[in-house]
């Protein structure tokens, strides 16, 4: 009769975690799969989350646990920094690969540039409260079910949320047509009177904001803390949720829920091997998200598809290819 | 052939262009030109690559800002910022480089742009368009398949599609440019046909072309651009070929001396020669080529090539004559078959062999795979076999392929500051006449040329035709890949055919027949 | 004839001293509302280095490090791929040439070699995985080299905290290496390793082999349209992941050197800021290795400067970093502007 409890108890718990661990995946990689359905490949994910980390938190803080105000400025960041990347990649043209790294660096410096200025070096590090968990009225009692999907808070519902809407956009809609078309063949859609600066524009800043809120999350979900280290490679990883999900919402939520498995499974293993009394090095296992995206990269790539204008920037006025 | 001359008589222009001048960088390519755009009449424009006749369309659909001059739609003075308001102003324009979007299907591509506002957030019914594109598809005699995705449907189809959107869209005038390039001889009979029903119900067509006979069959009128001016405007039924070939051309070719220009006069070969057999070069026997998924590209393909002939192969493009290509170079390798080189099997030998056993390669896309844009002409010139420039296997000996360029340059009359410049400096018909000059520099025993003579002038195209001419009297023999028949029936001593993979008729010079290639292109078989 | 060249060369030039005063301008700005004396700081940054000897044997080791990052970074850029990696490339070198020092013996006279050897063959094989999975699977190798990263973190962490552990130090890192795998010095008092040496020869070895021999033709052949190279009949499908590989395997060397040289020891986090630092400076350069030495020295003489400001007046190390990104950022944008001028 434990027995079986226990297992029960087990996957509640584990489904549970993966819902947790989803948003940042979900969220970054939705933002990388809209920029780049407008043509804008934007590598810097992970310096963009650091530093959306780093606002929230420090907003939060100073504003004496309002999430709310620390969100907005998670928010008024992402459009800031997307504003720039746009500027840079899409009014002056450059090279997207040079600024998605420049700005992943430059990003993470900021965020942590950030701390050390308002907080400096503590002894314990200071932390906010997170965010507490909204039970959704008749769901939630639900046995089962209803504790391991209906007891999250306000972020992870609002994740979901917008992968939807995203999809239904995107596919269902004449303006998604539209976007789509612009990073499919902006010439095409230029002459058919799209601006495609505007929606690049577009595309990149709702991107940006979403890897910011991304950071958000990881701050005021958890632990309510902050360290450099916060973000661990999820910016990264995304970008590979994005490339195998096709550039698709869909898909990249299906990546995103294998990448989540991954990580509750990570903290699954070693809560259990704490139990059993085994003991290897907690390193082993943290290499494994790190690992299985090397392989499911390897993977896909026979049915690998990009939006065909993905990378390049576009130029009304330059020659055609035969010129 | 005839076409029904009905045309319908309008008093006032809907478009005057007054006065356009146009610079890019130090290059004036259009010299104050002035120009009326008639509805209810086909305008052919006319005059060679580089004349300026794209920029001047591009001017008026909003993709270039005049430097100086005037435009005037429907009597009013207009600035045009983008080729949204061009359309919105009634004017159209189809480019040479097709404008859609692979993915999406015919209907998909017709409807991007079609809604704006808040109304485009409404879940998309496209029940409605596809009703209007029907009747317009009626009324023109343009069929597509509307459910059917671009990248499953031929060239000529895909014209139609970007017909088709001007069409659905109510316009004025449309502007085709250079609409004939991909195009079967039949289908662009049926192309010309639905124009002169187009016209004869209003609308005013530009028909952009290098290609006298094209305006001669279509066009109500003619107006001759060279170098960025207009030299005159005729009633095509008013003029005569030699004038017009006169404006297009100008002093700067011996008309008598031409090799576009003289017809279909035989070539000045000896009548020795034509009987004694020549050796065989190259041989392929049953080259097939499948991709990934199994389909095949390639079927069967089997042919020979000898000593000093050229073979000219024929059709619209998309029929695998760039696999073909690939394949005979090296690029890819081929899933059957045997390719032997003066009785060599190369089938499996790397690029860098066949460069050595004397072969080389003018691509057709200059810019994607014609040059190294960041490195300098000087490097350029000698890709593909700089491995012989080296002292010892290592040490790149930059002082031979100096001389060695500039030679070259001279030679070949490209048009460069400074050897050391970068290639991307350079104006496409300057990186045609690089790469000619370097598959020509290796004095290649075959030469395998793909549109080498593509948006070239006609004084450039000369020089390309007649190197291959005198390639071909020093014995090599040369592949000449060419979507353009007329160019293939100047020169080549037999054509052959591309048609889904497959290369179909072998027809030698004394029987080239424009129409019963253009059946093989279309996949017409046997009679 | 003086007078044009002189006006072209400042008309060439104004571009770059607007974004250095630009990204010092913001620099400055962002000391002054954190609270700190701006003028003593930019004094501090740009002249630390040349306090005392000391300072300035400091900044040739930190250049030394900065400059094996950047051509790490800088030789798979020319055929245009992005080795992100290079930092887990250094601290595999390092794990290798550690493992030497501390388990392997062999003849006094080699060690030092083999450790270099060794750092060279695992920064390598390190990044041959990228190499392989971009090869035959087309796996952008962004993400595959910054998955690798993270795995060498962990495995140095690892490494540092095992069987070598020197549990006198608070920080994860190992024992001193034995003396005989420890590079020999230039100087003794204050310490200059010889590592300088073998950094400024590796770069001159290379821009000779970029600029003039055949594999350098065919790698610029292939950064500037692989295409173009591949038809041909460069080996592009070879010379790609080989870039790669030999970048792995310079930033090994990097990695070894420092641990042979300098540190003496395997320690956590060893690699700092100098990965970022050294893909910025290749990219300043725009991959050119005659840019990289002199970019990469200035660079230095910034950190130091910096480290030196952290330690005086607590401010944050970040700026180091910070101002190179600004400064890349301004001179990208101030160069296509000047294109527009045109």
């Amino acid at each position: 009769m434990t027995a079986s409890l226990d297992l029960a108890a087990l996957v509640v718990g584990y489904v549970r975690s993966v819902l947790i661990y989803i948003v940042p995946y979900l969220l970054t990689s939705l933002g990388i799969v809209i920029s780049g359905r407008s043509g804008i490949y934007n590598i810097s994910a992970e310096g963009v989350m650091l530093l959306g980390a780093s606002v929230t938190f420090l907003a939060t803080y100073f504003s004496s646990g309002n999430v709310l105000v620390g969100i907005s400025y998670a928010v008024l960041v992402g459009i800031l920094v997307g504003l720039a990347f746009g500027f840079l990649t899409i009014s002056l043209k450059l090279n997207q690969f040079v600024v998605g790294t420049t700005f992943f660096i430059l990003c993470s410096g900021f965020a942590n540039l950030l701390y050390k200025l308002f907080i400096g070096v503590t002894l314990t590090p200071p932390s906010i409260e997170t965010l507490r968990p909204l039970t959704i009225p008749v769901m939630s009692d639900i046995p089962y079910v209803g504790d391991s999907l209906f007891k999250h808070n306000l972020l992870v519902y609002l994740s979901f949320v917008f992968v939807t809407v995203s999809y239904y956009v995107l596919y269902k809609t004449h303006v998604g047509l539209n976007f789509r078309a612009v990073g499919e063949n902006p010439k095409a859609a230029d002459t058919l009177g799209i601006n495609v600066t505007l929606y690049r524009y577009v595309g990149t800043i709702i991107g940006t904001v979403l890897m910011s809120v991304s950071g958000s999350y990881l701050v005021l979900s958890t632990t309510g803390l902050y360290t450099e280290t916060i973000v661990l490679g999820r910016g990264w990883i995304s970008i590979g949720i994005a490339i195998f999900g096709r550039w698709h919402p869909l898909w990249s939520l299906a990546g995103s829920a294998l990448f989540a498995g991954v990580e509750a499974l990570v903290y699954l293993i070693q809560s259990l091997q704490s139990v059993l009394g085994i003991r290897t090095p907690p390193e082993f296992l943290l290499t494994l998200p790190f690992i299985a995206t090397l392989i499911v990269l390897a993977l896909v790539y026979k049915r690998a598809e990009l939006p065909q204008a993905i990378g390049r920037p576009y130029d009304r006025e330059a020659p055609e290819e035969y010129a | 052939m005839s076409l029904s001359r009905e045309s319908v008589i309008v008093a006032r222009p809907y478009v005057r262009l007054e006065g356009i001048y146009k610079r890019f960088g130090d290059v004036v390519a259009l010299k104050g030109v002035t120009l009326d755009i008639f509805t209810g009449q086909v305008l052919g424009l006319l005059g060679e690559n580089g004349a300026g006749k794209t920029t001047l369309m591009n001017v008026l659909f909003g993709l270039y800002k005049p430097d100086a001059g005037l435009i005037y739609v429907d009597g009013k003075a207009v600035k045009i910022k983008s080729p949204a308001h061009a359309i919105r102003l009634g004017i159209f324009m189809v480019h040479q480089h097709f404008k859609l979007v692979s993915n999406y299907t015919a209907l998909e591509n017709i409807a991007i742009g079609m809604s704006s506002g808040v109304k485009s957030l409404r879940p998309i019914d496209l029940t409605e368009l596809e009703e209007r594109v029907n009747k317009v598809m009626e009324a023109s005699g343009l069929y597509v398949n509307l459910r059917e995705k671009i990248r499953n449907l031929p060239l000529g189809v895909r014209q139609r599609v970007e017909i088709l959107k001007a069409l659905v869209r109510g316009v004025k005038i449309l502007i085709l440019d250079e609409p004939t390039t991909n195009l079967t001889p039949q289908e662009v009979d049926a192309l010309f046909n639905a124009l002169r029903n187009l016209v004869r119900t209003g609308l005013g067509v530009v028909f952009i072309t290098h290609k006298l006979h094209e305006v001669m069959a279509v066009a109500d009128e003619i107006a001759v651009l060279r170098s960025g001016v207009l030299l005159g405007r005729f009633k095509r039924s008013e003029v005569d070929q030699a004038t017009i070939i006169k404006l297009m051309v100008g002093e700067r070719i011996d008309l008598d001396k031409s090799i576009i220009f003289r017809g279909f006069r035989p070539l000045n070969t000896s009548s020795q020669t034509e009987n004694v057999p020549k050796p065989e070069l190259l041989r392929v026997e049953n080259l097939g080529l499948k991709d990934r998924l199994g389909t095949t590209i390639l079927d069967s393909i089997s042919f020979t090539l000898s000593k000093g002939e050229i073979l000219g192969i024929a059709g619209v493009s998309g029929n695998g004559q760039r696999e073909f290509v690939e394949v005979i170079f090296g690029v890819r390798k081929p899933t059957s078959g045997k390719i032997l080189l003066e009785g060599v099997d190369i089938t499996n030998s790397s690029i860098r062999d066949r460069i050595l056993m004397g072969m080389f390669y003018v691509p057709e896309d200059r810019l994607s795979e014609g040059i190294s844009p960041t490195l300098s002409v000087m490097e350029n010139l000698v890709l593909g076999i700089h491995f012989s420039y080296s002292t010892k296997k290592l040490l790149m000996d930059f002082k031979r392929i100096r001389s060695d360029a500039l030679q070259l340059i001279r030679k070949y009359e490209i048009k460069t500051p400074d050897m050391a410049t970068l290639a991307s400096k350079l104006s496409g018909g300057n990186i045609q006449k690089l790469m000619i000059a370097r598959a020509f520099h290796t004095k290649p025993k075959v030469l395998i040329a793909h549109n080498p003579t593509r948006g070239l002038d006609i004084a450039t195209t000369e020089k390309v035709l007649s190197e291959v001419l005198s390639l071909k009297s020093a014995g090599s023999g040369i592949i000449y890949v060419s979507e353009d028949l007329d160019e293939l029936m100047l020169i080549s001593d037999r054509i052959a055919v591309m048609y889904k993979g497959m290369l179909v008729g072998s027809l030698t010079r004394d029987r080239f027949d424009k129409y019963e290639i253009g059946k093989l292109m279309a996949g017409v078989v046997g009679g | 004839m003086r007078g044009i060249q002189l006006i072209r060369l400042i008309k060439i030039s104004v571009p770059y001293l607007f974004s250095v005063s630009l990204a010092f301008g913001i620099a400055g700005l962002i000391l002054y509302l954190g609270g700190y004396d701006v003028v003593s700081s930019y004094k501090t940054i740009l002249t630390a280095s040349f306090w005392n000897l000391n300072s300035f044997f400091l900044t040739l080791t930190k250049f030394s490090t900065l400059l094996m990052m950047s051509l790490a970074f800088s030789i798979p850029y020319i055929s245009r791929k992005f080795n992100i990696g290079v930092e887990g490339q250094y601290l595999m070198g390092a794990l290798g040439a550690a493992l030497v020092g501390l388990a392997v013996s062999t003849p006094a006279g080699v060690h030092v070699i083999i450790s270099l050897i060794v750092g060279i063959a695992f920064g390598s094989l390190w990044a041959s995985v990228p190499a392989f999975l971009m090869a035959r699977y087309n796996v952008n190798e962004v993400i595959s080299t910054i998955m690798m990263n993270f795995i060498a973190r962990y495995s140095v962490m690892v490494f540092a905290m095992s069987f070598w552990r020197d549990v006198t130090s608070g920080h994860p890192m190992t024992i001193p290496i034995s003396d005989t795998a420890t590079l020999p010095l230039l100087n003794s008092s204050p310490p200059l390793s010889s590592g300088i040496i073998f950094s400024l020869t590796t770069a001159a070895l290379l821009y000779f082999t970029v600029a003039l021999t055949v594999i350098g033709y065919e790698l610029r052949a292939t950064g500037t349209n692989p295409r173009a190279a591949e038809v041909f009949g460069v080996n592009t499908k070879l010379l790609m992941p080989l870039s790669l590989i030999i970048g792995g395997g310079i930033a090994g060397l990097g990695g070894a050197l420092d641990v042979t040289g300098y540190y003496h020891r395997l320690i956590d986090g060893m690699q700092s800021n100098y990965p970022s630092l050294g893909i910025l400076i290749a990219l300043l350069s725009k991959g050119k290795i005659t840019f990289i030495v002199p970019v990469a020295f200035f660079i230095s003489v910034i950190d130091v400067g910096t480290n030196a400001l952290q330690r005086i007046q607590r401010v944050p190390i970040e700026l180091v970093l910070i101002l190179e990104g600004l400064l890349l950022v301004f001179i990208l944008v101030s160069e296509s502007l000047r294109w527009w001028r045109k």
